[in-house]
């Protein structure tokens, strides 16, 4: 615990029944925000937590086991917020001892916390205040005298508040989805700097490597997930999407780019990049990249993936991939999510199409979709909130609220949250799914790959789950309130234990059962995979009434961009693949699955008694 | 009638962005499309099944943007003047 108002810190041992009820990570992580906060409060201000939680493997040689988790009330939506990023900093954290950081309160001048094994201290940052992530990470490196510590930090879109404010994991690994780097900016706290040297146990070492090692296996068994990651990253689904009318095209007018190709994962990785994996990854998605001739030679940055590809590429009209590699490398060292940023230039860049920013209020800029320049540019505006970037740095929907009604079609952006780079029109579980998600319109707190069947033993599942082969025609609502429910589920539980999505969606080889038998391995603590499922149902639950506790209507919470009820000429020929009834209809069953009112979306008082969430469900009708 | 081809299959081809225009008799078949590719013997495995009657694990056909899972034919759907053949890694998505 870290009060930065009282500029104090307290080691506490981790609640046995906090580990029982909530696993760890995300779980852990939502149950002390309920209870931290009270409804309405500020998320800038000092009163919004913010937790930064290892999962129950990291630091193991459990498959890809480096993400963290870091959680708190989201400045851009004013909603729940967890947000999680790879890289070695979860698995050094835990090496020092350590399952979670709770900072609370606000310090007057710039601090950063440093972690030295069971060493912990507040330290002054002011001269850190201002630099860009590389610069603070070196300057930190220098003056701690240890080129390998692993740092967490914000650049200075964070310290300049702005709302899609990414936490930079070494530098180059985003937290970016909504505005967490904002809280730690408005903290006053630039970075978290961690060593940690100790020995890491887990209750049976010899069963704990039996079990882990065959997850890791049957992860690199599955060929076509497997080699498709490693050999082209999250990139490679960029070609599928593009000729499939699905990869966001100018603002989401439509869904196909020509000349598309230089923004594929093979294109990418031929020209730019070499793999990187996380702490204990099996897959090494990753990438890093460098530009070695043309106006941007000299731009290096990790990534970049899918998502920054379609945002900072497709999305605004830009194919040339040098480009979006120094617009990536130049979102890492201020500090920004490359999804909401990119967003944000592409809406800019139709409003300006449509009349609704004129040439004076541009400041100079050529907004026209394509122009590589004015996109880098605006990057660099909003986050130092200068010129037109200081309207933009609020997010898309205050930006539509300021030009007016005619704009918010072109805030592609649901609950104050940018939507990610899938196109929900061409996919009715990634609809629901976006609708449902707590922090907004994006993929990642429910992956729902099965629907596109891609390998039998994928289809065979997707069916499974769902007892319906409708499960695997992306377009048809069949099935997919169950899709969505189970993938909901094993995303909180992946969260909790701190392994990526990649393991339990894209490749499904970590389930319920071998989660279950890795977490008994490392803890001792014997839990079923029926209960596991239930502790991550317990987890969508809570998240959902921070929410409704904020006193948001199920009408309020569960929407889409307008844009998506808007037919895209590249999908299915310009069909209407999906209406608010249709998303109604999807909704009231996936409440009904739930065991939520089916009218209202609210988790009934029973069902919360039942989930063990009796205490909850008072305050939340109180 | 002419069809457009997109081989979108090996790296090499992405790269190059392959997009070929094909004259076939009316009522050929996306069959008769991988008929006339120079795919290599790699990458025949790797897009097709064993026996070649269907497509490889996590490979795809696009018709004007569509799966052909979707016309029920398969390999075996018909084509038709103008369009165009897509020959993907299935999966998108971010």
């Amino acid at each position: 615990m870290v009060d930065l108002t009282r500029g104090e810190i307290q080691k506490k041992a981790l609640d046995p029944a906090l580990v029982r009820d909530w696993l760890g990570g995300r779980g852990i992580s939502v149950k002390l925000l309920w209870d931290l906060t009270e409804p309405g409060i500020d998320p800038l201000g000092p009163g919004n937590p913010i937790i930064f939680a290892t999962g129950v493997f990291s630091g193991t040689m459990a498959p890809s086991s480096g993400r963290l988790s870091i959680t708190c009330k989201s400045p851009a939506t004013n909603l729940y917020l967890k947000t999680n990023v790879g890289s070695h900093f979860a698995a050094e954290l835990k090496l020092a001892g350590y399952d979670l950081i709770v900072v609370t309160g606000a310090s007057k001048t710039p601090v950063y916390l440093w972690i030295d094994d069971d060493k912990v201290e507040l330290k002054e940052a002011s001269h850190l205040w201002g630099l860009d992530t590389r610069q603070a990470d070196q300057a930190l490196k220098r003056e701690l005298g240890d080129s390998q510590l692993k740092t967490l930090m914000i650049g200075p879109a964070g310290e300049n508040l702005v709302k899609f404010a990414a936490v930079m994991a070494s530098i180059y690994r985003a937290a970016g989805r909504g505005g967490a780097g904002a809280v730690m900016g408005s903290k006053k706290l630039k970075a978290i700097v961690v060593r940690g040297t100790t020995d890491l146990k887990v209750a049976d070492p010899a069963a704990f490597k039996r079990s882990a090692l065959a997850a890791r296996r049957a992860i690199r068994e599955d060929q076509y997930c497997w080699s498709r990651s490693y050999l082209f990253g999250t990139a490679q689904g960029i070609l599928g999407a593009n000729e499939g009318g699905t990869l966001p095209h100018k603002n989401f007018q439509d869904g196909f780019t020509p000349d598309g190709h230089t923004l594929s994962g093979e294109y990418v990785s031929d020209r730019y990049a070499h793999p990187e994996g996380c702490s204990a990854c099996v897959f090494h998605c990753g990438r890093f990249s460098r530009v070695k001739e043309g106006p941007y030679k000299g731009s290096y940055t990790a990534g970049p993936e899918y998502e920054t590809l379609a945002s900072l590429g497709s999305k605004v009209g830009i194919t040339d991939t040098a480009v979006v590699i120094r617009g990536n490398e130049l979102c890492d060292i201020l500090g920004l999510d490359t999804i909401s940023a990119g967003s944000l230039v592409s809406m800019a860049m139709e409003c300006y199409q449509a009349g609704l920013i004129s040439a004076e209020e541009a400041g100079g800029l050529d907004l026209s979709f394509g122009n590589a320049e004015t996109m880098l540019k605006l990057i660099e505006m909003m986050a130092r909130r200068e010129g037109l970037g200081d309207l933009l740095a609020e997010g898309a929907e205050a930006v539509a609220q300021r030009l007016g009604p005619e704009a918010r079609m072109f805030a592609i952006s649901a609950k104050g949250l940018e939507q990610s780079m899938v196109d929900v029109r061409g996919s009715m579980a990634y609809a629901l799914a976006f609708a449902l998600n707590p922090r907004g319109p994006d993929h990642l707190m429910t992956e729902c790959l099965a629907t596109y069947g891609y390998t039998p033993e994928v289809r065979d599942l997707a069916i499974k789950m769902t007892g319906t082969e409708e499960a695997v025609n992306p377009v048809s609502p069949g099935g997919k309130p169950a899709m969505v429910a189970w993938h909901e589920e094993i995303y909180a539980v992946s969260d909790c234990v701190g392994i990526c999505a990649f393991t339990s969606t894209w490749s499904y080889r970590m389930s319920f059962d071998n989660v279950a038998e890795l977490y008994q391995d490392a803890t001792g603590i014997q839990v079923g995979p029926e209960e596991l499922k239930r502790i991550g149902e317990k987890i969508i639950t809570l998240e959902r009434c921070f929410n409704l506790r904020e006193g948001l209507s199920a009408e309020q919470l569960d929407i889409l961009p307008p844009r998506m009820f808007v037919p895209s000429k590249t999908i299915r020929h310009g069909e209407v693949t999906l209406t608010p009834g249709k998303l109604k209809a999807m909704l009231e069953e996936y409440y009904g699955l739930r065991g939520w009112d089916v009218k209202t979306g609210r988790p009934t008082p029973e069902k919360m008694e039942n989930l063990g969430l009796g205490q909850e469900a008072g305050a939340l009708e109180g | 009638m002419r069809v457009r081809v997109r081989v979108l299959l090996s790296p090499e081809r992405v790269i190059r962005n392959q997009t070929l225009e094909l004259e076939l008799p009316e009522g050929a078949t996306v069959r008769e499309v991988l008929g006339r590719l120079d795919l290599t013997p790699a990458e025949k495995r790797e897009f097709l099944t064993p026996d070649g009657a269907g497509l490889a694990v996590g490979m795809g056909v696009l018709i004007d943007r569509q799966n052909v899972d979707v016309f029920g034919q398969g390999l075996e759907t018909v084509l038709r003047e103008g369009n165009t053949v897509s020959l993907i890694h299935l999966l998108s998505g971010g």
